[in-house]
């Protein structure tokens, strides 16, 4: 391992790690480039490198990328990647009372430990840990995407019943076009254009980015708040100060992320949107969560980055890829001729450990390369007047729809959605909860229509959804985060009474 | 936003039933397995709708707020900046990208447009707009190899 860790240090891998992380940090920081097209444009550059090298490459960019969309989620309440829709929840409201330079650092502090939580769990748990991806089936799929949905009942305290009607919106939008499993073709009007379903990245971009570019131009005040001593640094002592007291949140959302991580298919904005409830549901001030909580940022983005280094467990011990990026990375390695598999790590090691050498060295590259870039973007986006602003999120929201399938039609769909979210976010409807459901209703309905068929088969159906102990272990977790509000209050009842 | 608006939460009851209804009786059409999660959906809708009408109806007494949830807009804006963004996007296949970015840019901008902007400023807006565009373009179609239209 010692020969790995000089490789990784060469001075060509360690300037590909932090030209990786510069270029995934910028690319997924605009709405509409996924961390999936950041490595996707990058994999030819890479096939004339050596092995370790090329995959170094290709980690620094795919974690930068996870980070990067954090800004576009704090600064203009438009996750710049799926994995960064937790962070908006709460970074967006910190950012709305002048504390999105805490924010941003915040974020780079999380993601940082984050990474270095999964990428660590690769370099020494790879093997045990890739058997969990064997265990979990299409009913396990099923109850994690409805514990998912539960989190509808977190966001929307007070208001459950409209997250709840928001939620099934979204899992109605999921249901359009040709069904996962069966093929009917559903809600389509009749246009061939739906045939394929809601693409949930325009989606995303107009849900979240059009009502804030509606609101930046009709009303008259300033964007974000300001404060004079903004423009001074990076607030990095207070952020770390935050960080220590939040240390359990931040190691449990590492160990969601990486643990979410290794299941394929599930990706970053699951173990976000886990690793968010999970922290208002234990925290004593959940009240504040949805409000500008540093906690919600915190273990939304150490979530999201871990789920790099675990998604490369399967990947690489099984060949089955955690995420879409690792997909793509899985590809390159069978383009250099790299046999993935339980023997990868005895006998093509060399590679291997640089490789995750390089991925944590990468990770740690994070913290300065994050620090600098949010500084610059927050002050951007705070500096610069409304009339130029608002056009350029515009050209953002038109550009990155069309770019991710190449798709005029999906600008045409992030534009209706847009204009239909500001109407329904006027009559209390958020978009959190709609973009919930359409994200989680793909993996909800293949978990359970798959389920059912295998469950029929075996003539017993009940079983084979309540008798598996992840099952199990989902569903509870699932009802104590659903019952938790009315524990808490209750609880807190008790307790007013008692000290009267 | 105008959350806890009694007006707002009958408007969404209202579209939330109608949307509920109409999905349900789509589900007709499908095969079972198709119909499953779309019927689950649906009268989940349904019920909430249900229960958000009956929760206002209940609260009816209560006059806590009530303030119009389309008060403090600026609607000739709102609508500018509607027609221009669905114009964008109808536009941008047949006139192509360019061109359709550089109205676009100039529209939102005037819709966003308020204080009294001297020449030079103008000026700078201008040219700001057009590096960004450039900016994005060169991005776009010749380092991520997109095939703008």
């Amino acid at each position: 391992m010692l020969e790995s860790l000089v490789a990784a240090l060469s001075p060509l891998n360690l300037a590909l790690a932090l030209c990786g992380v510069l270029a995934g940090t910028v690319i997924g920081a605009l709405p509409g480039l996924s961390a999936t097209m950041a490595v996707a444009v990058l994999v030819p550059f890479t096939f004339t490198m050596d092995p370790a090298s090329g995959l170094i490459a290709l980690g620094a960019v795919y974690t930068g990328a996870i980070y990067g969309g954090a800004y576009a989620a704090i600064l203009v309440n438009t996750p710049g990647t799926p994995a960064a829709i937790a962070t908006a929840m709460d970074g967006f409201p910190m950012a709305k009372r002048g504390d999105g330079d805490l924010a941003v650092t915040l974020s780079c502090l999380a993601s940082v430990v984050g990474g270095l939580v999964g990428a660590l769990a690769l370099l020494f748990l790879a093997p045990p840990l890739s058997q969990i991806a064997l265990a979990f089936g299409p009913v396990e799929y099923f109850w994690l995407a409805i514990f998912g949905l539960s989190l509808i009942a977190t966001l929307s305290a007070g208001h459950t019943l409209m997250g709840i009607i928001g939620g099934c919106i979204g899992l109605l939008l999921s249901t359009v076009g040709s069904a996962v499993v069966g093929g009917d073709v559903r809600y389509t009007f009749g246009q061939t254009q739906l045939l394929g379903g809601i693409p949930i990245i325009p989606a995303m971009i107009g849900l979240y980015c059009i009502p804030v570019l509606i609101d930046l131009v009709i009303r008259p005040e300033a964007h974000l708040e300001r404060r004079s001593e903004q423009m001074a640094g990076f607030r990095l002592i207070e952020a770390l100060g935050k960080v220590w007291r939040a240390k359990f949140n931040l190691v449990r959302s590492a160990v969601i992320g990486t643990a979410v991580g290794i299941l394929p298919a599930a990706g970053g904005s699951v173990a976000g949107l886990v690793a968010y409830t999970e922290a208002k549901r234990t925290s004593k001030e959940s009240d504040k969560f949805g409000k500008g909580a540093t906690d919600g940022v915190i273990a939304s983005e150490a979530a999201n980055s871990a789920t790099v280094g675990g998604g490369f467990i399967p990947t690489l011990v099984l060949g089955i890829p955690g995420t879409p990026p690792d997909a793509i990375i899985l590809g390159a390695l069978l383009v250099q001729g790299i046999r993935t598999g339980p023997q990868l790590f005895t006998q093509q090691g060399d590679i291997v450990y640089t490789f995750v050498i390089g991925l944590i060295i990468a990770t740690m590259l994070m913290l300065p390369t994050g620090l600098v870039v949010g500084r610059y973007a927050f002050r951007l986006i705070i500096s610069v007047p409304k009339t130029a602003l608002a056009p350029g999120i515009a050209l953002l929201t038109v550009i990155g729809s069309y770019a991710i399938e190449v798709n005029t039609v999906h600008v045409l769909m992030m534009v209706g959605l847009g204009l239909v979210g500001w109407v329904l976010a006027r009559i209390g409807l958020q978009a959190s909860p709609i973009v919930l459901g359409l994200i989680l209703g793909p993996i909800a309905e293949a978990g359970f229509v798959q389920a059912w068929l295998i469950g029929g088969a075996q003539g017993n159906i009940p079983a084979m959804f309540f008798g598996r102990p992840i099952s199990l272990a989902i569903i509870a977790l699932t009802l104590l985060t659903l019952g938790w509000p009315f524990i808490a209050a209750w609880r807190a009842k008790r307790k007013a009474a008692g000290a009267a | 936003m105008e959350l806890g608006s009694k007006t707002g939460d009958l408007i969404a009851a209202a579209l939330a039933l109608a949307l509920g209804g109409y999905a349900l009786s789509q589900t007709g059409e499908m095969s079972e397995l198709g119909a499953v999660f779309p019927t689950t959906a649906a009268i989940v809708l349904i019920l909430a709708a249900l229960g958000l009408a009956l929760r206002v109806v209940l609260r009816r007494g209560d006059n806590a707020e009530q303030r119009s949830l389309w008060s403090g807009l600026e609607w000739p804006r709102l609508i500018g900046l509607s027609i221009t963004l669905l114009a964008w996007a109808l536009l941008l296949k047949p006139i192509g990208f360019l061109p359709v970015a550089a109205l676009g840019l100039l529209a939102v901008g005037i819709t966003a447009y308020r204080e009294r902007m001297s020449l030079k400023a103008f000026a700078l807006h201008l040219l700001a707009a057009a590096a960004l565009l450039a900016g994005f373009y060169g991005l776009f179609a010749l380092v991520l190899r997109v095939p703008l239209p």
